[in-house]
């Protein structure tokens, strides 16, 4: 488990990090979400005792990282495909960090071949790929069969089929009743592997809730309506309280009103109805609701609004 | 596939200091560029020595030879060459980010830096006895008969490279720690072991040249040479350990007090 406390960090005037408290279960994958710059990798530094935190805590199993006699047996970590050597081989790299845990050297080997990687073992990390550098990565996390998992962005430089194993890895690991906390800013990818959702936004807590909550909590489901008489429709509609939005000629997006309300408003006022269709929000749509008030840069606001709701 | 049921933790013991020095003579002798400085090393002790027992021989050669004649000119190039390697040490990790996998791994920044400075002593002493080795080797082979072999002659041959190099790593090694880039780290050695001398002849100030007695360079030749000017061998090797301790200090403090 991983607990934050009040956890802050500042770099002069500017706050990154803002008063974070939660909870990271076992047993679950939390997913870890923000826009850019949203404090996200920072908060995962100091969980590592990488960063200091200016004020707050950050425990793993209920002790700071930095007390830990053998963290890679305790907490496994992706942080960026880069941070290994280029001089060295991934075998070389792997066995060192298998040392200095105290871990059988012959764990090198096995992850090696959870990831996929045995082949290319002895050659220097210089010249993989971005790919091959996640895997690697995640190598060096599953080392110490870890019962907490950091991953930060671990589907980033990785092929689709990569994306699925990935996505199965982390799964698995949650089954096997550990700790698994990703980030990532695909929306998406969080809404296939995650069953838990932190959102961050500019270093400050947005939501802590399952997945479904989340997407649920979103501006409510919208419907999709196609009538002959759209706009006479969409009048009334927007009488009731709605927000309607006119897509095509004879489309209309409502929400705000239930589908049954819609259909019954339709039927009292004798309007032909060609479609009538719940659409679910998706967690991309729940998540830029969620962020759009605190995203870092305005142009991305701009942007992100256009495609409105 | 994902087969990360298997528990290992079978074996509690390990991790700790002895883990961390495991791990970084690994890492130092799984890179290429510690055998390229350590070969460049020991091309440059030997090819050095050549040139000087040439030079010898050509100003009419010598009756009586000591056993440490070439071992402070031997030194001279190689010092730069283990400059190099002590600072990859640790710059080399920064360089690529590899440091925050090194200190997700050895989180207590004491323990970690103790263990990249015993495996850095340890490589520049042997490489500081191989350096006097050549030096000896080279001097044997052109002056054979006149080699006069002293406890002390011996001594400087063979250990005081090594006394000098290893304090020097270890200071190279902390201001590594602080500066955390390898140009700067090499250069800074460069100033100190170089430019602060010939600054001081250049300016002819007695009280700076009498501050840079007290720098390395003046040291080395002490360990190396074996005279008794500017102190003796044993209060210079004394003040090149102050010189690799407040090293060591500002590379620790560095690295307990910024961010990774």
């Amino acid at each position: 488990m991983i607990s934050l406390r009040g956890l802050t960090k500042r770099y002069g005037a500017k706050t990154v990090v803002d008063d974070l408290t939660l909870d990271v279960l076992p047993g679950r994958v939390t997913g870890f979400l923000g826009p850019n710059g949203a404090g996200k990798s920072t908060t995962m530094r100091m969980v590592l005792g990488l960063d200091h935190p200016t004020s707050g805590s950050a425990l793993v199993g209920g002790r700071p990282y930095a007390a830990l006699r053998h963290p890679l047996r305790e907490v496994g970590a992706l942080l960026d495909a880069r941070a290994v050597h280029p001089g060295l081989t991934a075998r070389t790299h792997l066995t060192a960090l298998a040392r200095s845990n105290g871990l059988p050297v012959s764990r090198v080997a096995e992850v090696l071949e959870t990831v996929g990687l045995t082949e290319v073992a002895d050659r220097r990390t210089g010249s993989f790929s971005l790919g091959m550098g996640q895997r690697l990565g995640i190598a060096a996390a599953l080392l110490g069969d870890p019962a907490v998992l950091l991953f930060d962005e671990p589907v980033n430089g990785l092929d689709p089929d990569g994306v699925r194993w990935v996505r199965r890895l982390m799964r698995s690991l949650a089954a096997e009743g550990r700790t698994v906390f990703v980030s990532s800013h695909l929306m998406s990818e969080m809404q296939a592997t995650a069953d838990q959702l932190v959102v961050l936004g500019r270093g400050r807590l947005i939501a802590d809730a399952p997945v479904a909550e989340v997407v649920a909590a979103g501006s409510g489901h919208a419907v999709r309506v196609r009538s002959p008489q759209a706009s006479l429709l969409g009048g009334r509609l927007a009488a009731e309280g709605a927000l309607v939005e006119q897509g095509a000629a004879d489309e209309l997006l409502v929400t705000g009103l239930s589908a049954e309300r819609i259909g019954g408003l339709a039927h009292r006022e004798g309007v032909v109805l060609h479609e009538l269709s719940p659409r679910p929000v998706s967690l991309e749509e729940a998540y830029l609701e969620l962020t759009a008030s605190s995203v870092e840069y305005s142009a991305a606001t701009a942007d992100r609004n256009g495609t409105g709701v | 596939m994902a087969n990360t049921t298997a528990r290992t933790g079978t074996a509690r013991a390990g991790g700790g200091l002895p883990g961390a020095l495991a791990a970084e003579w690994t890492k130092l002798w799984g890179l290429r560029s510690t055998w390229t400085c350590l070969a460049a090393a020991l091309v440059l002790a030997a090819g050095t020595c050549v040139m000087g027992a040439e030079s010898i021989l050509h100003s009419g050669g010598a009756t009586r030879i000591d056993a440490q004649a070439l071992t402070q000119m031997a030194t001279l190039l190689p010092q730069f060459a283990l400059v190099a390697l002590a600072s990859l040490v640790v710059t080399g990790e920064y360089a690529a980010g590899a440091a925050r996998t090194t200190l997700t791994a050895v989180p207590r920044r004491g323990v970690l830096l103790a263990a990249k400075a015993v495996v850095t002593a340890v490589v520049a002493l042997l490489a500081g006895v191989l350096i006097g080795l050549v030096s000896l080797a080279v001097t044997a082979w052109y002056f054979g008969d006149a080699l006069e072999v002293s406890a002390s002659g011996l001594f400087h041959a063979l250990l005081g490279p090594g006394l000098f190099l290893a304090p020097l790593a270890l200071l190279v090694l902390g201001a590594g720690a602080a500066l955390r880039s390898t140009a700067g780290t090499v250069t800074g050695a460069i100033g100190l072991l170089v430019g602060v001398p010939l600054l001081a002849q250049i300016i002819g100030s007695r009280r700076l040249l009498g501050v840079v007695d007290y720098t390395p360079t003046p040291l080395g030749q002490v360990l190396t040479s074996g005279v008794d000017v500017p102190h003796s061998p044993a209060l210079s090797a004394l003040f090149m350990v102050c010189w690799a301790a407040g090293g060591l200090a500002v590379g620790y403090a560095a690295l307990r007090g910024r961010d990774a």
